[in-house]
């Protein structure tokens, strides 16, 4: 009977894998360091590839990955769950959010190298097509990115708060920041009385609520790009200028904006002529 | 699924009274036997049917324990129709 010796080769076989995969689970780990795992299991993965009988094909091969992913991803929103986000929006702690996003997305991307890594080890007998492979990972990091865009977002809008602008025009610019951070303010909000769990990958509603903000945002930065180069034209020290840049920061960084700015940079560099 | 204990697959023997009886006719007693291997062949056919991927595509998203857990159960049910 085949079938009978190949289930009790494959679970010899996979038991050696046991203490790694209870290590992975288990709660009591720091999430931050569930990427030591990685080489050990990949390494005993691409043994058994090797010395097995049976459990050397890809079908087999897929499935454990998969379940690895999974098992990474619940850990993951153990981690950073996705109400605990707003929490910390709310609280206006939104930097400890983006940080732990980034370790997030640090912890589940380091799998798919391991996965690479091994895959160049087993010298082209793992014939994977690696989209079935990581489809729900990807879509779990795809999603950290869509948050890690909004909690950045947060950051760097909420400079707004502290700026004032001064020259002729300061005032009547100033005003407009203050408007332009309170409809700002209001976005967010609205965004924070989503009902469901934002970590949930198999809730689609997520990219059209995701869609709906970055929309939002698009047009509030048009509006900043344009206070910033009245801001900028009103200024007529190159001092002036660099200050006036410099209140804006990180916000400069934002595509729209940057492009904006563009052609002022020109100008500032005229002055060096 | 018939004939199943604990998760683990029996082969139900026929009635050891009906097949021993003097009165039962021979041509009813290989009817049993005959129900009863057909019933077996079910049976082995449903554990060897067992695939690891039937975890995932239930949607529960299984982690990587649930791999183990498959094959030892698989062996063991084999083992013990084996037996």
């Amino acid at each position: 009977m085949n079938s009978r010796i190949e289930a009790n080769d494959n679970f010899k076989y996979l038991n050696t894998l046991r203490p790694w995969f209870n290590k992975l689970v288990d709660s009591g780990k720091e999430f931050n360091t569930t990427h030591d795992l990685y080489l050990p299991i990949m390494h005993l993965i691409l043994l058994i590839w090797k010395r097995s009988k049976f459990y050397n094909t890809p079908p087999r091969l897929v499935v454990l990955i998969r379940e690895i992913c999974n098992a990474i991803i619940t850990k993951a929103r153990d981690f950073m769950p996705g109400p605990a986000i707003f929490q910390l929006i709310s609280s206006e702690e939104t930097y400890e959010a983006c940080e732990k996003l980034a370790t997030t997305i640090d912890v589940c991307t380091k799998f798919k190298d391991a996965y690479f890594e091994y895959k160049a080890k087993a010298e082209n007998t793992w014939k994977l097509t690696t989209n079935a492979l990581f489809v729900r990972l990807d879509s779990f990091l795809e999603r950290c990115h869509d948050i890690l865009h909004l909690t950045m977002t947060i950051v760097q809008f909420n400079k707004l708060a502290k700026i004032e602008l001064g020259g002729t025009k300061g005032k009547s610019l100033t005003e407009t920041l203050n408007q332009i951070f309170v409809e700002f303010k209001k976005t967010v909000e609205q965004f924070q009385q989503l009902n469901y769990d934002i970590m949930d990958i198999e809730i689609k509603q997520f990219d059209d609520d995701f869609y709906e903000f970055r929309s939002k945002i698009k047009e509030l930065e048009r509006r900043l790009a344009s206070v910033i180069t009245q801001g900028f034209d009103d200024c007529d020290t190159i001092h002036g200028r660099f200050k006036l840049l410099d209140s804006f920061e990180g916000l400069l960084n934002r595509p729209i904006i940057q492009d904006e700015l563009e052609k002022k940079h020109i100008v500032l560099l005229d002055f060096y002529k | 699924m018939i004939g199943l204990i604990n998760g683990q697959t029996m082969l139900p023997m026929p009635s050891a009274k009906l097949v021993a009886s003097e009165s039962t006719p021979d041509k009813d007693k290989a009817h049993i036997f005959e129900s009863s291997i057909i019933t077996w062949t079910k049976q082995i056919k449903n554990v060897l049917k067992l695939e690891p991927e039937q975890a995932l595509k239930q949607g529960n998203d299984p982690g990587p324990l649930t791999e183990l857990e498959f094959w030892e159960k698989k062996a063991n049910n084999l083992n013990s129709i084996y037996e």
